[in-house]
């Protein structure tokens, strides 16, 4: 992890996030649910309910880290197939789901194989959104379902400040504590790598999910981005 | 005592029919005996480490012509698992 505070971009962009995921590997499940107070789990269960997709369903789940979302599937019936860069982070899951190490923006599907596509927290970590978007519509179903999770900041400025103040204050210090202290500068610092609202539903339409929508969670610290393929 | 190959865990089914070729999309050959997928159009294999494909393309492996006849006359003899034809 650079010392810098400037985010990097392009290929020396992944090559740190794959090397700081491979790090933190064995304890991002501890301190994810720590520094969320378990609202993680909270998030990802509706974002499994709200893809309303029949039980038996294949769905992807790109950059699984240890597989939390994986398990979130299965546990609705679903059929989830984990995919992720880091190595460390599959290493470390713990989920009967099968698992593949894969990069997002170069997905080894076939076309039109999947119900659905899930991704948590790692939006802001791929270094070619619009090359995502693309590689999900292609992999999916006509009429196949995403669930894309991120962080956000809240909308209100009272709320947005007191989370300023614990993602760039305490969350670093948490990470210090308990796992890496730069990869945990970096990732609340990550969120300014996601482009605006508009611009994200925008590259959602374009490759086909012309309902695609955004919904704040707990008060806009996460957001929600859902949409179903066209036929 | 354990035969040959004994330990290697097979590949999901549900993840052998989706999976296909980072690079160009198509179906891959899994001889799982030899833990690696195989893509017979581009001559090339993919690892598969702790049951885990690694399908990157910059982890593939180039074969030679040997190794591509050989692969290729297996493939043929084989009735076992393919992934999807995209």
């Amino acid at each position: 992890m650079s010392s810098s505070d400037d985010l990097p971009q392009g290929e020396e962009k992944a090559a740190i996030v794959e090397q700081m995921f491979d790090q933190i590997a064995p304890r991002y499940d501890l301190v994810n649910r720590l520094m969320t107070f378990r609202m993680d789990v909270g998030w990802r269960r509706h974002t499994v309910r709200s893809l309303g997709l029949p039980t038996g369903s294949t769905v992807l789940d790109l950059a699984c880290g240890t597989g939390d979302f994986c398990n979130d599937l299965l546990r609705y019936k679903h059929e989830p197939i984990g995919m992720d860069f880091s190595a460390g982070m599959l290493g470390a899951a713990n989920t009967d789901a099968p698992l593949v190490r894969a990069d997002a923006l170069c997905l080894p599907v076939a076309d039109n194989q999947v119900d659905g596509v899930t991704c948590g927290f790692a939006l802001r970590n791929f270094t070619n959104l619009p090359d995502f978007f693309e590689e999900i519509a292609r992999v999916l179903r006509p009429g196949g379902r995403i669930g894309l999770l991120d962080v956000s900041e809240p909308s209100n400025s009272l709320l947005r400040a007191g989370h300023n103040i614990y993602f760039g204050k305490v969350v670093p210090k948490i990470g210090a504590l308990l796992s890496d202290s730069g990869a945990y500068r970096y990732l609340p610092k990550s969120v300014e790598y996601l482009p605006s609202t508009e611009e994200l539903l925008a590259g959602l339409t374009r490759v086909g999910f012309a309902d695609g929508s955004r919904t704040e969670l707990s008060g806009g610290i996460t957001q929600l981005f859902l949409g179903t393929l066209e036929p | 005592m354990k035969e040959a190959g004994e330990d290697i865990m097979a590949l999901d089914p549900g993840l052998l029919e989706i999976l296909a070729c980072p690079d160009d999309k198509g179906p891959l050959r899994y001889f799982r005996d030899e833990d690696l997928l195989y893509n017979p159009r581009l001559g090339r294999t993919y690892p598969i480490q702790d049951g885990i494909p690694v399908l990157l393309i910059s982890e593939a492996q180039a074969l030679d012509d040997d190794e591509r006849q050989r692969l290729d006359a297996k493939s043929g003899e084989e009735t076992g698992p393919k992934t999807s034809e995209g």
